[in-house]
């Protein structure tokens, strides 16, 4: 029998790669002809050349962040615009509901299509407490991807891109006072202990993907194929959408039980403060995208209407 | 002496490429403490400067034969095995930097003209990997270069 | 059709086999790595893995140190810095057995002190130590040996970029496993002097006797210390006060060793020109290395080596030692071959489960895992510091470099062995400062 080969860039213990393999637990022991294997950890490939590999069938099946590869993804990255994005459940229904429409799938024609859902919206970790965006100016922050970078300029800031496992170096020795990330990240790294203050606004968010090669999955049976069309789509966007903002929960309310961390919660008017100061966030995001060929105001008015029906 | 001269120039380049992106790194550090900016995009600029100097050293080392061995068998039996296997080596060396040619200019093909950028300078893929390409082009001329100095002065001693 | 567990197994050895015949050992592993995954993955995956492996090669920011470490050392080197230490050192202890070997020991835990990598480490005390050493009459073997083992001290103390990686890995604390460091340390130091002197003592390796030097010229040796011990301080001084990052150090010691030469005036055009160039010759030998290591690193995951090794585990949970000596055996075989940074990725995610599983301490764990895989470092045949000190001094051979080593695998091997029979050298400091 065939053996996938499915690659996550997170180590093992982590949630992504523990989402995938609960996944494949469900999935491989109904294959027939076929069997998955998680090779978790990077060992398979860095973050950014995860969709090179799969595209090339290195791994017949990735998790791939689509903004790890600047350019290549561009209507999957409205999902960067500050204000769409309160919980994963949000973004998740946003790609589906784009991908139902037709308009991502110029993008992902090299990929057969697993699953697309997104983190939740990523809140300010800092080592001084940021209630509005006026306390991040002048600041150096460590930002998720350029776009998030440009953002922050918005806000007299500026985004450093340091890599996961530095960030909390790199605030300890104040090399950058903070990061925009989620909560997973934050415990994960132990942010909590250089930067114990958790801003409750939403700023950026990263869509996610889990796509396979276009050609293992026609190697596939016909049997096989039903198989894992069964547990692929939306309703498994759903499922880790539904994990990923349970997971979170739980986190927030493990610090909130532990003390230590100062949560700085928003009203109207501090929340309507932070609007204010990405509202150029969306005209840069459009802006962006003049040479990708897509529609880039058609989509980002659809993904606003989706997010507020929500 | 002509070759020596390109080596040599070859390696200043590199070296150049190393104290290029150690000064960006101190600037930033310097600026950090001192004006409390950062100098935007200091962490990619230097990567990539130190990680061209590093692509440029490779070609010098294969045609100087430079790169590591383990030499165990030369050293204990010259007369038997030096050539042989210094010839051996050279070979397989020019194998390994022909297959690395393919591969590295396959995908600075498959990505020219492309959308994908860096992340933080925004500079074409397409673009820096065609120079990655390039090295590994004169990489092979390197590695050619020093099979046929192994070949010449295998025949010498026949 | 081979299996690909068989084919892993094969491609190992017909690696080794090569190194053998002298192929240069990046050309051997990429060789077979490449040829190995055409196997199992078909040309176009093939093309694209080494595509990408080369580019995240090249492009990895933590590697950058390397170039930089080894562009301070030539630029200390050639402004005179590292030799007058050297020379300062000889006046002062050389007159001892040994004197000079133990000297390289502490030098290099201080040059440990400001760099996170063990080649670096190895390379800079390579150009700085092993000449002295060798003009000094010591034996090659153990002047090459001391070196080699003295680098493997860059990963342990820290900054530690091997470290950093483990906390992610096994999502530790950073500064836990920082503070555990601190017994390993001195066990290192104290059992590398032992593996100096035991061999001398038995007349096993050659370091000469000097006469002990006229006390002005020990008070004059005493001032020539205090240059590099500036440039040392300000480097700690600048990352332990937070002016800079780990990362960063290596630009900074650039800069600063850089400003030291000019403005004593010992550091001439001529001299940077040659760090320069020096510098990129061996940097040329080592990416190609790194680049192939990890091509190799990638063709053994996809043979299913590590999956099968993971199996063995599965009825040995109830002993922690029957784990953990499965686990030094497979870590002694694979450092044979493989660079440590490219096992610990490929090994980690593997066995932090099954110590987790097995009651073993994981702050523990990764003191030894980091303590086992740099004793791949200096050993046989593959040991990327020995191929690190055979670039910078070619005409020392491969034999004598292995013979030289051996004492220091020895004490290696001791020192895990201590820590598994006292883990609390390990756990008492996280222990009490926590
Ligand atoms: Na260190
Ligand atoms: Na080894």
């Amino acid at each position: 029998a065939q053996e996938l080969r499915v690659s996550s860039f997170e180590p093992a213990p982590g949630f992504f790669s523990q989402t995938l393999q609960a996944w494949i637990d469900e999935v491989s022991p109904e294959l027939t002809d076929a069997s998955m294997r998680l090779y978790p950890g990077g060992i398979l490939g860095a973050p950014p050349a995860q969709a090179d590999l799969v595209a090339a069938g290195v791994a017949d099946i990735a998790f791939v962040v689509p903004t790890y590869t600047a350019g290549l993804f561009p209507a999957t990255s409205v999902i960067e615009v500050p204000g769409l994005i309160d919980h994963s459940a949000t973004g998740t229904e946003i790609l589906n509901t784009l991908l139902e429409e037709g308009v991502l799938t110029g993008e992902y024609a090299d990929y057969h299509i697993i699953a697309l859902f997104t983190t939740p919206g990523y809140r300010v970790f800092s080592a001084e407490p940021v209630t509005l965006p006026t306390d991040l100016e002048g600041m150096r922050m460590r930002s998720p991807s350029a776009f998030g970078a440009r953002v922050l300029e918005m806000m007299g800031a500026s985004g450093v891109p340091i890599p996961a496992p530095q960030v909390y170096e790199n605030i300890e020795r104040d090399v950058v006072s903070g990061a925009i990330w989620a909560m997973d990240a934050y415990r994960t790294f132990r942010l909590y202990e250089v930067a114990p203050n958790i801003t409750e606004t939403r700023l950026v968010a990263s869509p996610l993907a889990i796509l396979m090669n276009r050609d293992s999955y026609n190697r596939l049976s016909e049997a096989d194929r039903a198989v894992l069309d069964a547990h692929s789509g939306r309703a498994l966007a759903e499922w880790i959408a539904a994990r990923i903002d349970t997971g979170e929960a739980e986190i927030d309310a493990a610090l909130k039980q532990a003390g230590g961390v100062t949560f700085i919660s928003m009203d109207a008017q501090t929340q309507a403060a932070w609007d204010e100061a990405v509202a150029a966030a969306s005209d840069a995001w459009v802006a962006g995208q003049a040479d990708a060929g897509i529609d880039a105001d058609a989509i980002l008015a659809r993904a606003r209407e989706i997010s507020a029906a929500q | 002496m002509k070759r020596g001269i390109l080596s040599h120039v070859t390696l200043l380049l590199a070296g150049s490429c190393f104290l290029l992106g150690a000064g960006a790194t101190v600037w930033d550090v310097i600026l950090r403490s001192f004006a409390g900016r950062n100098l935007p995009g200091v962490i990619e600029f230097t990567t990539l400067s130190i990680g061209f100097g590093a692509l440029l050293s490779i070609p010098v080392c294969y045609a100087r034969d430079q790169k590591v061995t383990a030499r165990l068998l030369s050293e204990l039996s010259p007369r038997l095995f030096k050539h042989a296997l210094g010839i051996l080596g050279a070979v397989f060396s020019t194998v390994f930097a022909a297959m690395m040619l393919w591969i590295t200019a396959q995908f600075a093909h498959s990505k020219w003209g492309g959308p994908e950028t860096t992340q933080d300078l925004m500079l074409p893929m397409g673009i820096l990997l065609t120079v990655v390409a390039l090295t590994f082009a004169a990489s092979l001329a390197g590695a050619l270069y020093n099979l046929v100095i192994k070949l010449r002065g295998a025949l010498r001693n026949a | 059709m081979l299996s690909g567990l068989t084919l892993g197994g094969i491609g190992f050895a017909v690696a080794i086999a090569l190194i053998l015949l002298e192929v240069p050992v990046g050309v051997a592993m990429g060789l077979v790595a490449l040829v190995g995954c055409a196997m199992i993955l078909g040309v176009e995956g093939t093309l694209a893995i080494g595509a990408t492996t080369t580019w995240e090669s090249v492009t990895n920011y933590t590697l950058t140190m390397l170039p930089l470490f080894v562009l301070m050392g030539n630029l200390a080197a050639n402004s005179g810095l590292s030799s007058r230490l050297y020379m300062a050192m000889r006046t002062l202890i050389g007159h001892r057995r040994g004197g000079l070997a133990l000297a390289t020991i502490g030098a290099s835990a201080g040059f440990g002190m400001i760099s996170g990598s063990s080649l670096a480490t190895t390379a800079t005390m390579g150009r700085i130590a092993l000449p002295e050493m060798r003009a000094a009459g010591y034996s090659n073997s153990l002047s090459a040996g001391t070196v080699a083992a003295g680098g493997t001290l860059g990963i342990l103390i820290p900054p530690s970029t091997v470290l950093v990686i483990y906390a992610f890995l096994a999502e530790q604390s950073i500064r836990k496993l920082l503070l555990a460091t601190a017994g390993p340390i001195l066990l290192a130091v104290l059992l590398y002097c032992l593996a100096i002197w035991l061999p001398i003592m038995a007349g096993r390796s050659g370091a000469p006797l000097h006469a002990r030097a006229e006390q002005a010229a020990r008070t004059a040796a005493l001032a020539e210390l205090l240059p590099p011990v500036g440039v040392f301080a300000i480097i700690m001084g600048g990352l332990w006060t937070g002016f800079f990052t780990a990362n960063e150090t290596a630009a900074v010691g650039v800069a600063v060793v850089l400003l030291y030469g000019v403005l004593s005036r010992r550091l001439s055009f001529d001299g940077i020109v040659k760090a320069v160039t020096d510098t990129a010759v061996t940097c040329g030998g080592l990416y190609l290395v790194l680049i192939a290591a990890n091509l190799f690193n990638f063709f053994l995951t996809l043979s299913g080596l590590p999956f099968s090794l993971t199996s063995m585990f599965g009825g040995l949970l109830d002993q922690p030692l029957m784990v953990l000596l499965l686990m030094s055996a497979i870590y002694l075989v694979m450092g044979t071959l493989m660079d440590s940074l490219a096992m610990l990725l490929l090994t980690v995610p593997l066995f932090v489960p099954i110590a987790e599983a097995a009651h073993i301490d994981l702050i523990w764990f990764g003191i030894y895992a980091v303590m086992v895989v740099e004793m791949g470092l200096i050993t046989p045949p593959v040991g990327m510091n020995l191929f690190v000190l055979k670039a910078t001094s070619p005409d020392i051979k491969m034999t004598e470099l292995w013979r030289g080593v051996l004492p220091f695998v020895l004490a290696d091997v001791v020192r895990v062995l201590l820590i598994v029979a006292f883990p609390i050298i390990v756990l008492w400091l996280p222990q009490v400062a926590l």
